[in-house]
């Protein structure tokens, strides 16, 4: 293990839970630093800098909402949070409150080493996620500059508001972006008011991207939170 | 009163044009003719009057020396006597007559309001809807603007008062309506003009009435005998409501413990299977140590995997269920294509599906639905989780949804060797087999109960079937409803 490997805090009071996310993390060629309880996780990111928080937000000693802002303010870096299922609205709390994404108890290693590589990308400015950036899954491109999407080598034509969702979930691609962040996007704080006018943006962009739309592969719904445009091939936006 | 002794008055003039050529015995029987009639069509002080009338009239007009009382009249005693008695006594019959005929009216009226009254609040519900149905037919049979409010113990004056909605409410009608609810007065008391009535069955107190006198003011005093009987009877209506609800609620009650003890056994015995293997799997890899081959390794952590989303997926199950039961957390509704929950599901269940063909049929105007996605989403995965595990592994699966006028429906059809009687007929009455786990083994039951009740808060029905052809139909139909209009239309612009 190299000195420069990315140091993560897991922050969770359930020691079996701490080991194997440990076990796992360090056989990806992370550093792990651990962290019980909501004092311990923010004297831990100041004393010890890591460059990624896991946190558990059903901490026993403090409200996990609360460690979040604690650490986005103090810290500049990528926080997944990690919630049980039915917790939905904790969720999204906590990535409108600055969590970059998210993951539901229980959860594969796989799972966690895709959101962590993802967020690490971010994390670290090897994603450009400027206007200039394009972004290319399964037969399907975007282009954000030249504003050009692609489906098997044919332009496929999209509304002004379609673009603009799919602009936003491709500089988020890998990671989840909340239903009220793509509302605003499309049509304005005032169209929080009309939550399915998104949906049936989606759906029309599954139409157009996607091969089998009742199946999609690249547009994915996460229920109760938002949609996740799967990562680009070539590992994230590039210019 | 003038008009009432005319029969009279014609018979005299009669017998005054006649009295030439008649007998003073005619003359009588004429002018007795006059009494029967007034006696028989008037009350009885009349009868009285016109039978007096009679007899002066007689004794002027028909005995000489005519226009004057003399001594010789005396001679006609007895025709005087026999007039007074005769008139006396068809009054005295008709009155009897015409009071069993009242009698008899009113009896009928009581009857048929309570007949109206079993049929009408025999088809609300709410405690409001009675009050309203309740006046208005007591409005109807006593033709006097009437108001109802019940009560209940620790009812308030004000609440009363609040609740009958007089307009015209004073002094003395709160003290009556105090003293009703005291019950320091009889069953009614006037005040102002107005009539407050205690609607009581035995010792209870339900509700209170009033009946406006209106304009001019009427007198509805004679309307007590009528009110206190048929106010007993929504007295008994209410009872009757209370004491069957009571039974519902018992029964409930004892159906929810009977699916608890059910959901237990199927639960206790859904958890531990799962956890033997685990529990196997992770002490012969730790005992076995290096003796164990790779291939033999992998399977036994394949199957620690396995199990482990198993028993995420059944505490999921019962989670979500215990959610919708107690309604601890509340169900959020949002329109939504039906589309996405279906992709979601099918993502979900795809390493179940272990390549297995699935059909999706989803038209593309399929109008949205207001759902809990998280809910519904659980229903689908159920459905969907079912089909995989019950029907061979190389036969489709087939998941569509079409619209009807009033439901979005969405289908599951398998072609296993569908579900059996037990589970249908539990499907159809939404209950469980007395006494034994739901579902045998890993069983269509629990996930069957859960997509049921979601879907019923949801407003809609879940319905099992087996196709004639073989294999297991599951259809979840889910109201229309009104749904909100789309976003604003808009051209494609880019290349």
């Amino acid at each position: 293990m190299t000195r420069n490997a990315p140091l993560v805090l897991v922050v969770e009071d359930e020691a079996p839970v701490r080991r194997f996310v440990r076990a796992a993390l360090e056989v990806a060629g992370y550093r792990v630093v651990e962290a019980e309880s909501a004092r311990e996780a923010t004297a831990h990111a100041a004393g010890w800098r890591p460059d990624l928080v896991v946190l558990d937000l059903g901490l026993p000693d403090g409200d996990g909402l609360e460690v979040l802002q604690v650490l986005r303010d103090s810290l500049r870096i990528p926080i997944i949070v990690v919630s049980a299922r039915g917790q939905e609205a904790t969720k999204v709390a906590a990535l409108d409150a600055g969590a970059d994404d998210y993951l539901t108890k229980p959860f594969g290693v796989p799972e966690l080493l895709a959101r962590l590589r993802v967020a690490m990308r971010r994390g670290l400015g090897v994603v450009r996620s400027g206007p200039d950036a394009s972004w290319r899954a399964a037969d399907v491109t975007l282009d954000l500059a030249r504003r050009v999407v692609t489906r098997s080598g044919t332009a496929v034509h999209l509304t002004p508001t379609e673009f603009r969702l799919l602009a936003l979930l491709a500089q988020h691609a890998g990671g989840v972006v909340t239903h009220q962040q793509l509302l605003e996007e499309g049509w304005g704080p005032a169209a929080l008011e009309q939550p399915h006018y998104l949906r049936v943006y989606m759906s029309q962009l599954r139409r157009k991207l996607e091969t089998d739309p009742a199946r999609p592969r690249l547009l994915l719904t996460e229920p109760g939170v938002g949609y996740r445009l799967v990562e680009s091939d070539d590992g994230g936006l590039t210019s | 009163m003038g008009w009432a002794v005319g029969p009279i008055v014609v018979a005299a003039g009669v017998g005054l044009v006649l009295r030439p050529h008649l007998a003073p015995a005619d003359l009588a029987m004429l002018m007795l003719l006059g009494v029967v009639v007034v006696a028989a069509r008037n009350p009885r002080w009349i009868g009285v009057l016109g039978t007096v009338l009679a007899i002066v009239g007689y004794d002027l007009l028909f005995i000489t020396p005519y226009y004057r009382f003399s001594v010789s009249d005396t001679a006609y005693l007895i025709t005087f006597v026999v007039m007074l008695i005769v008139g006396l006594a068809i009054g005295h019959l008709t009155s009897l007559l015409r009071e069993a005929a009242q009698h008899r009216a009113q009896r009928e009226r009581i009857a048929s309001t309570r007949l109206v009254l079993n049929e009408r609040l025999g088809a609300v519900a709410s405690a409001d809807e009675l009050a309203e149905v309740t006046a208005a037919v007591l409005t109807e049979a006593t033709g006097a603007s009437c108001r109802v409010c019940w009560v209940a113990r620790g009812t308030t004056v004000e609440a009363v008062i609040d609740g009958l909605g007089q307009p015209r409410i004073d002094h003395g009608l709160r003290d009556g309506v105090l003293a009703i609810l005291e019950g320091s007065l009889p069953h009614y008391l006037t005040v102002d003009g107005w009539l407050v009535h205690r609607i009581q069955e035995g010792e209870r107190l339900w509700g209170v009435v009033t009946l406006d006198p209106g304009e001019p003011p009427r007198a509805l005093l004679d309307q007590v005998p009528f009110l206190a009987a048929v106010l007993g009877q929504v007295g008994t209506i209410l009872e009757r409501r209370e004491t069957a609800a009571a039974h519902e609620a018992v029964r409930v009650e004892v159906e929810a413990g009977r699916l608890r003890t059910a959901l237990l056994s199927t639960v206790s015995h859904d958890l531990r299977t799962p956890l033997t293997t685990i529990e196997g799997s992770a002490s012969t890899l730790l005992t076995g140590q290096d003796a164990i081959p790779p291939a033999t390794r992998a399977a036994l952590l394949e199957a620690i995997q396995d199990e482990s989303r198993r028993m995420n997926r059944l505490i999921g199950n019962l989670l979500e269920m215990v959610r919708v039961e107690t309604g601890a957390l509340p169900v959020r509704r949002s329109w939504q294509p039906i589309e996405e929950v279906i992709g979601v599901a099918l993502l979900r269940v795809e390493p179940r599906l272990a390549g297995r063909a699935v059909e999706v049929d989803l038209p593309e105007d399929l109008p949205l639905v207001a759902i809990d996605e998280l809910l519904m989403e659980h229903v689908v995965t159920n459905i969907l989780e079912n089909a995989a595990r019950h029907a061979p592994g190389e036969t489709p699966i087939r998941i569509s949804a079409r619209a009807t006028e009033e439901s979005l429906e969405i289908r599951v059809r398998d072609h296993g060797p569908g579900l059996p009687d037990a589970v249908l007929a539990a499907g159809s009455s939404a209950t469980v087999p007395r006494g034994r786990p739901i579902g045998p083994g890993a069983g269509h039951g629990l996930g069957l109960l859960i997509c049921r009740g979601i879907v019923s808060v949801h407003g809609g029905t879940l319905t099992l079937a087996n196709a004639p052809d073989g294999g297991a139909e599951l259809t979840v139909r889910l109201p229309r409803g009104v749904a909100p209009d789309g976003p604003a239309h808009e051209e494609e612009v880019t290349a």
